[in-house]
């Protein structure tokens, strides 16, 4: 098997207290394993470490302990170059929870050649970068509009296709999806989910939306800065108490089926993580019925 | 009995330029009072714009807001003479009466955002003094309070808010979100205001944070038995902890009523840009299959209930 | 509100909108030393007839135009007042006006015909100089426009050890957060005002504190933005302006030499214009 894309080895951060204000273990002790186009979701309530953890990926924090290697890059080296540093955060990208906040110019298209400026990228390739780019986040006919005239959702798609001019390989996005209604929310997770499925990108999702949290082949609960669960959305969805002893919800679906079994109702396993997947399992578990006793 | 009635309620921003949106066309709506009332909406549908003029904070471009039957938006000339004929100015002298009425008319304006209390979206962004005490204190130090009774409503805030009293003596900026944003509500709860009006109370929180913040809500409300409106563009929190339901769409009123009413008819909220809750969906797929559902699930306790019942009754009759 | 119109461009398809924008710098400095070279009736008759030319050239309507002069007034007024009194010639108009004051002092009102010339000249010079810089600048470059042109005009100075892309990259990131803080001062005050909070009325001393409860929110965003900004930017691999590309390169076209050019001749023109000694030279 290849080498994964991002392999962390008791991985540990320490905010450093400042004027003697104690210091705060954020990631006490991660291990895991990212292959190359997986597609990720980390769950974890608010100050359970999950945005730390992402942001220790592209090194914006520097890791304090363990280890942590991504897309070949020893991100625990101390002695990483400058050049090192920019061709990391150009193979993995990153968009942010506010979108207002990582816009930077005031027109559309200029703030998404911001990345590939920046990388020195010749200019007729340039501009196919930035056309493609917001081709693929469905902003192109907005390309000459001002920031500030879209909607969050537009707006977080404006940074997508920012991160996405770069040509990277990973894309983080930490809460991207927080501060958004449902429509913005939706709009931004088709994007991921088709940078995933038709451009084969790795994704790594942070989110505490559980509804977000099934369309990934995987997901990673952290708790407390350690990795509490790990496995498909089935499984997860699967262990409804421990997760709301951490503070997290399954999806209403997935509380029906556990509501059900407890009820007495002889519910199966099966796709659990889905609307179509419980549907399923309730309709058999009744059709069992019917037909032992008929 | 309505506690706000709108009455033909249009409001337009920037109108004669080139910039001019409607963001309310021709709402008519009536919230009960001592009840909590959903207002549901996605963005731009208006709803924001709906809780700035409940409180005074902008005035209907047409149309009227009634709170108990007063109209907020009234001038001294409006009910003038309808007031001339009650019973406490009619035994006054002409040029008394006047001035009583004036005097009555800016004291309303003035009060009116201390009884339409107002938590905007993010509401932990207006916090700005030293201790949380001090905050809590702003609105009613505004209101001309005593310091006792200042303290008072800044503990009882508090102990509604349901974070302990320690925290009073903190600054608000060493809070974590949750924490800050239940500050900023009890900021507003400390004015006891009739009604209380919250703008997404709990975006961008947690599920754990979500719960604590809308069972806090729904606690003040059976306590003090006020008033309590909220916004939001989740259906599945509004039917969870709202009595009654308005929904919005695209400057429009689309329904209103208690949230049977409201959810029975699920294909009109289609199309409006919202969220229809997973656990409807998921009944009417069942009903589709051949079970024995009605349209109108909405909430998971009920889906168990129904489910439940069926199962036994399938059970029962085989 | 998503409305706020920030600047003042105003979006039109016109030939003055088309100039390349650091041409236009140029030009609205070379047309500020026109209006400073006029000197005669001609020569002012010509700059008005050039203000018309190029407001109608431009697309922006009149009635923009003549509001944005509004705040003038008083200036205008009272320039104007100090060179009617104040202004010393040969052709007194007033030849026995006399203010008589208390204690016996008498006041000699001098108006000379030099004084009226010097305020109509006055008035016209700084209506013409409002007009050309804003047609030529304000209302037909948007502002990002704008800072590029200045960025590159300014590269010389990098010599000089000016950090010249630095000072754009600020300004461009200044000009796209204004509406936004805008914004969210609007926000901030509703809520402030929702909690009782009274901006307008007291002294100045009590206006002044009544702002802290806007003010400290609003510094304490703008934090939070700079750091979240700072940590989206190093995202992006920004590092200075070395080794950066260009998405828009301006090119210099043949439309926007013609105009430095006939600029450069309406300068000449007015010049000799000058030389003709009708009615009254401004010294």
């Amino acid at each position: 098997m290849a080498e994964p894309f991002i392999h962390a080895e008791n991985l540990a951060f320490t905010y450093k207290g400042s004027g003697g204000a104690e210091d705060i273990p954020a990631i006490k002790d991660i291990s895991l394993d990212i292959q190359k186009g997986e597609f990720v979701a980390i769950l974890g309530h608010n100050g359970s470490g999950k945005s730390t953890f992402a942001k220790l990926l592209n090194l914006i924090l520097e890791p304090t302990g363990g280890k942590l290697s991504v897309a070949g890059f020893d991100l625990c080296d101390k002695e990483l170059s400058e050049d090192d540093l920019i061709a990391l955060r150009r193979r993995v990208g990153m968009v942010f929870q506010n979108p207002d906040n990582q816009l930077v110019a005031t027109i559309v298209e200029d703030d998404v050649a911001f990345g590939p400026e920046n990388l020195g990228v010749p200019m007729p390739e340039l501009r196919e970068r930035v056309d493609n780019a917001l081709l693929e986040v469905g902003m192109s006919e907005y390309a000459m509009q001002e920031p500030h005239h879209l909607s969050g959702g537009q707006k977080q798609r404006v940074a997508i296709a920012g991160i996405l001019a770069m040509r990277p390989e990973c894309v983080i996005f930490d809460e991207a999806t927080a501060m958004l209604d449902p429509v913005g929310r939706k709009e931004v997770l088709d994007t991921i989910r088709r940078l995933n499925r038709e451009n084969g990108m790795t994704v790594i999702h942070i989110t505490h939306y559980m509804n977000e949290a099934a369309f990934a082949d995987r997901i990673i609960v952290i708790n407390d800065g350690s990795v509490l669960m790990d496995g498909t959305p089935d499984q997860i969805f699967a262990r409804r108490d421990e997760l709301r002893a951490v503070g997290l919800e399954v999806p209403q679906c997935a509380e029906l089926i556990h509501r059900l079994k407890e009820a007495g109702i002889p519910v199966g396993e099966g796709k659990i993580s889905s609307l179509e997947g419980c549907a399923q399992m309730i309709l058999q578990s009744f059709a069992k019925e019917g037909a032992s006793h008929g | 009995m309505d506690k706000i009635v709108l009455d033909h309620v249009s409001f337009v921003y920037n109108p004669g330029t080139p910039f001019e949106k409607k963001a309310l066309d021709d709402v008519s709506l009536s919230i009960e009072a001592n009840c909590i009332t959903g207002v549901i909406g996605h963005t731009g549908s208006g709803k924001s714009t709906m809780m700035m003029l409940l409180n005074g904070l902008s005035a209907p471009s047409s149309g009227k807001v009634f709170l108990d039957g007063y109209d907020i938006n009234s001038s001294f000339k409006d009910v003038f003479p309808e007031w001339l004929k009650k019973p406490e100015y009619a035994t006054m002298r002409k040029s008394a009466a006047k001035k009583a009425i004036k005097a009555e008319v800016a004291k309303r304006k003035k009060t009116l955002c201390f009884r339409v209390g107002l938590v905007m979206q993010y509401p932990e962004y207006q916090l700005f003094e030293e201790t949380v005490y001090k905050d809590i204190a702003y609105g009613p130090k505004n209101m001309g309070l005593s310091e006792e009774e200042i303290k008072e409503r800044v503990y009882e805030a508090i102990r509604f808010s349901g974070l302990d009293e320690s925290i009073l003596q903190k600054s608000p900026f060493d809070l974590s979100g949750g924490q800050k944003r239940r500050v900023a509500i009890a900021g507003v709860i400390a004015m006891r205001p009739e009604v209380l009006v919250l703008d997404e109370p709990a975006a961008g929180l947690d599920p754990r944070g979500r719960e604590q913040i809308f069972r806090e809500i729904c606690r003040y409300q059976k306590a003090t038995s006020s008033t309590v409106i909220m916004v939001s563009h989740s259906m599945e929190d509004m039917a969870e902890y709202c009595q009654n339901m308005i929904v919005l769409a695209h400057s429009r009123l689309i329904a209103q009523g208690s949230c049977n009413e409201v959810f029975s008819n699920v294909s009109l909220l289609e199309g409006t840009g919202l969220d229809i809750p997973q656990i409807t969906q998921l009944t009417r797929l069942l009903k589709q299959s051949g079970l024995e559902l009605p349209e109108d699930v909405y909430t998971v306790d009920r889906a168990v209930e129904l489910l439940k019942d069926l199962y036994q009754s399938k059970k029962g009759t085989v | 509100m998503k409305s706020i119109a920030f600047g003042q461009y105003y979006p039109a398809d016109s030939p003055v909108h088309k100039i390349d924008p650091r041409a236009k710098v140029i030009l609205t400095i070379l047309y500020i030393v026109c209006t400073f070279l006029c000197k005669n009736v001609l020569a002012f008759a010509a700059l008005l007839l050039s203000a018309i030319l190029l407001t109608s050239l431009s697309k922006i309507p009149l009635r923009m135009i003549l509001r944005s002069l509004r705040p003038l007034i008083v200036i205008l007024t009272f320039t104007s007042l100090i060179n009617v009194f104040m202004t010393k010639g040969e052709h007194l108009l007033t030849p026995n006006w006399q203010i008589p004051f208390w204690g016996g002092h008498v006041w000699h009102i001098k108006i000379y015909e030099e004084g009226l010339w010097n305020a109509l000249f006055m008035i016209l010079r700084i209506v013409v100089l409002l007009i050309g810089t804003s047609v030529l600048l304000s209302y037909t470059t948007t502002p990002i426009a704008l800072t590029d042109a200045l960025e590159r005009l300014m590269k010389p100075l990098k010599l000089i050890r000016v950090p010249v892309h630095d000072i754009a990259m600020m300004t461009t990131i200044a000009l796209r957060f204004i509406p936004t803080l805008m914004e969210e001062t609007q926000r901030i005050m509703n809520a402030q005002k929702a909690r009782g909070a009274d901006f307008t009325s007291g002294g100045l001393i009590r206006r002044a504190k009544s702002l802290l409860p806007v003010l400290i929110p609003l510094l304490v965003s703008a934090f939070n933005r700079a750091y979240e900004l700072a940590a989206a930017m190093e995202c992006r691999c920004y590092h200075g302006g070395k080794e950066k590309t260009k998405m828009k390169i301006l090119h210099l076209r043949f439309g926007d030499v013609l105009a430095v050019l006939l600029i450069v001749a309406f300068g000449v023109g007015i010049v000799f214009l000058n030389r003709f000694g009708f009615y009254y030279t401004m010294k």
